[in-house]
């Protein structure tokens, strides 16, 4: 069986776009995975229930509308990624073994993240979420996904974008890691969703801009991200700080998701159908080079 | 070997059977192939296969004899072992061996629903046990694919866009279940794969769609140029059946092995009727007397020649092991 398997959990809040950033990252795993066929230098793969979910999911988004909010039965899913390591790139077909592969298992949990945070607080042997949560906190890896739509200074206002939660959620995976002695190296990934649907007006009266820079443009994004987080989440801030000497974290990674919209003919919002270059058809247009860096990111840091 | 034909609802299942049917008709009468391919039906499969042939040649379109079918309609293509070409005639006639390798084909209709219901029960669960035909889809080891071209469409958020989409997304979802299910054996050489893909009614592709995918010409390359053919076809996927060509990929992450698609193009020519619509066209045979239909037969021809290839490369222990159900 698959060797080398790097759990990375996924983690938003109601309405941080989880259905839309799994529709994304699926469309995304399909394109890098169909661009790089001849080389084969990526695979994914989802068990058949949680295909029959994705799928749904896709097809809605590449016809134009939203997914529909997760069912109950779609609280936790995992997919496996694997990546050819930079070492069996230069192999051939004949000495090519499982060692020259990458494995990581992407779970995502889709709980919010206060009551999450609770859950772990609570937790017991005999608690109903304690195999999930404990899952999720031997995870090498934790994306949170944050609604940038909810993006607010100063006064906390509840949902996402909730600098406590998120603060709180930190110290938590701290605590079980400074707990349970694990030296790992944990690294957390946090996404800014829906970024295309910022308050526009709060960003320029913070002299932050409205555009977040592009991955080439390193140092900018770096300094970006960190006006960002001083801005929105001066408690998450400080709470990695501090425990950037007792766990072995990692500096948060940051990406953003955005989606081009236009108004159907009812006036609503919905997913903007485009050309897409070299293709033939209309799909869906968002931030793609994004989602193509978290996947070569997630193979970076397993490496 | 059990391999299943799957298709969508009027993807053109009964027209791929009856002409799958002429063409192993002209293929076994073919001189050279007379003593390496032999093919066989059950009487009630062989009526409904025979009547649709006989529509065809008419130059009447086949009902929709399997719309729906949940159960199989199966018949076997057998082909000599190549070792049994070796061994002296008198060797052959003690019968210690089965000379061929039989392909034993299952024809299914598959839409989304009934791939809903194939792996997901009632409350949400995934299944463990599985009805007898979808056993039987999951035991095939080789998935033929059936893609209606006539439905490929770029007209975004039409109905027949999200049909599209769908399909796609079943049969990614299928070709999940199949390594899922597979995983589970023991033996290496019962892990392997074979998909095909068989684009139907590729004549009613729009053309433009094609030239607009920079397609070097806007038909498929001969079945020689192995090569092109598949970036053909790929081009194709990759527009618009992206999730399953990255699925036939993935699923080898479940130890399961999937061996390169094979491609296929097919086609029946048509004229118009005297009721206006179009209707299978019917050619003078070639140097002959009569008629015979007018379609993709070297698509067909290089279908068949492609299961000699499956079954030439299947273990002895797994032909013979299957050699003996197919005929029950």
């Amino acid at each position: 069986m698959m060797l080398d398997v790097m759990d990375v959990a996924v983690v938003g809040d109601d309405g941080s776009g989880k259905e839309t950033f799994i529709g994304l990252l699926y469309s995304s795993q399909i394109r890098y995975s169909n661009e790089n066929r001849n080389k084969n230098l990526f695979k994914f793969y989802a068990s058949p229930l949680i295909m029959n979910e994705i799928t749904s999911i896709y097809s809605r988004l590449r016809s134009g509308e939203w997914p529909e909010k997760s069912s109950s039965t779609f609280t936790e899913f995992s997919v496996t990624f694997r990546y050819m390591s930079s070492s069996g790139i230069r192999l051939s077909k004949f000495f090519k073994k499982d060692n020259t592969y990458t494995n990581i298992n992407l779970n995502v949990y889709f709980h919010g993240l206060t009551e999450l945070v609770e859950s772990i607080r609570g937790m017991t042997q005999s608690s109903a979420d304690a195999g999930t949560i404990r899952k999720l906190l031997s995870s090498r890896g934790v994306i949170i996904l944050i609604d940038s739509s909810k993006l607010s200074a100063g006064e906390v206002t509840g949902g996402y974008g909730n600098d406590r939660a998120t603060a709180k959620f930190v110290n938590a995976i701290g605590n079980s890691a400074w707990f349970t002695g694990n030296a790992k190296q944990i690294f957390l990934i946090m996404i800014f969703t829906k970024f295309d649907n910022i308050n526009r007006e709060l960003f320029r009266s913070n002299s932050i801009s409205e555009q977040f820079p592009l991955l080439t443009e390193v140092e900018k994004r770096k300094k970006y991200c960190e006006d960002l987080m001083t801005k929105f989440f001066p408690e998450t801030l400080a709470e990695l700080k501090r425990w950037y000497g007792t766990v072995n974290y990692t500096p948060v990674t940051y990406f953003y998701s955005s989606i081009l919209t236009e108004f159907d003919k009812e006036g609503n919002v919905v997913p903007a159908l485009k050309e897409r270059k070299g293709m033939v058809g209309n799909d869906i247009e968002y931030s793609y080079n994004e989602y193509r860096a978290l996947i070569e990111y997630l193979r970076a840091v397993e490496n | 070997m059990p391999t299943a034909v799957l298709g969508d609802r009027a993807a053109g299942k009964t027209t791929f059977i009856g002409l799958l049917y002429a063409a192993q008709v002209k293929y076994t009468d073919e001189p050279s192939n007379r003593d390496i391919f032999r093919f066989y039906a059950a009487p009630s499969a062989l009526n409904i296969i025979s009547r649709t042939y006989t529509e065809l040649v008419e130059g009447r379109w086949p009902d929709a004899t399997l719309k729906g079918q949940t159960t199989t309609l199966s018949f076997l293509f057998g082909y000599k072992k190549t070792m049994a070409t070796l061994i002296p005639r008198w060797v052959q006639k003690k019968n210690w061996m089965n000379p061929f390798a039989i392909i034993g084909f299952g024809i299914y209709d598959v839409a989304g629903e009934d791939i809903t219901d194939m792996i997901r029960t009632p409350d949400g669960r995934q299944t463990e046990n599985f009805t007898d035909a979808a056993k039987k889809v999951l035991e095939s080891r080789t998935l033929v694919f059936l893609i209606d071209a006539s439905r490929i469409t770029t007209q975004a958020r039409s109905k027949e866009h999200h049909d599209m989409l769908n399909y796609d997304g079943t049969m990614a979802t299928l070709v999940s279940l199949v390594a899922q299910y597979n995983s589970k054996k023991d033996d290496p050489a019962e892990r392997k794969i074979y998909p095909v893909i068989v684009f139907t009614k590729f004549d009613k592709v729009d053309r433009n769609v094609l030239i607009k995918m920079n397609l070097k010409e806007p038909y498929p390359p001969p079945l020689r140029d192995g090569k092109r053919r598949t970036e053909f076809a790929e081009k194709i996927m990759t527009n618009f059946f992206p999730q399953t060509l990255a699925l036939l990929k993935g699923g080898s992450l479940m130890n399961v092995s999937f061996d390169n698609t094979a491609y296929f193009f097919t086609h029946v020519n048509t004229v118009f009727g005297d009721d206006g619509f179009p209707s299978p066209a019917l050619s003078v045979v070639p140097g002959g007397v009569g008629h015979e239909l007018d379609y993709s037969y070297s698509e067909f021809e290089g279908f068949i020649t492609h299961f000699k290839k499956i079954a030439d490369e299947m273990p002895d222990e797994i032909k013979e092991d299957e050699e003996i159900k197919p005929n029950k």
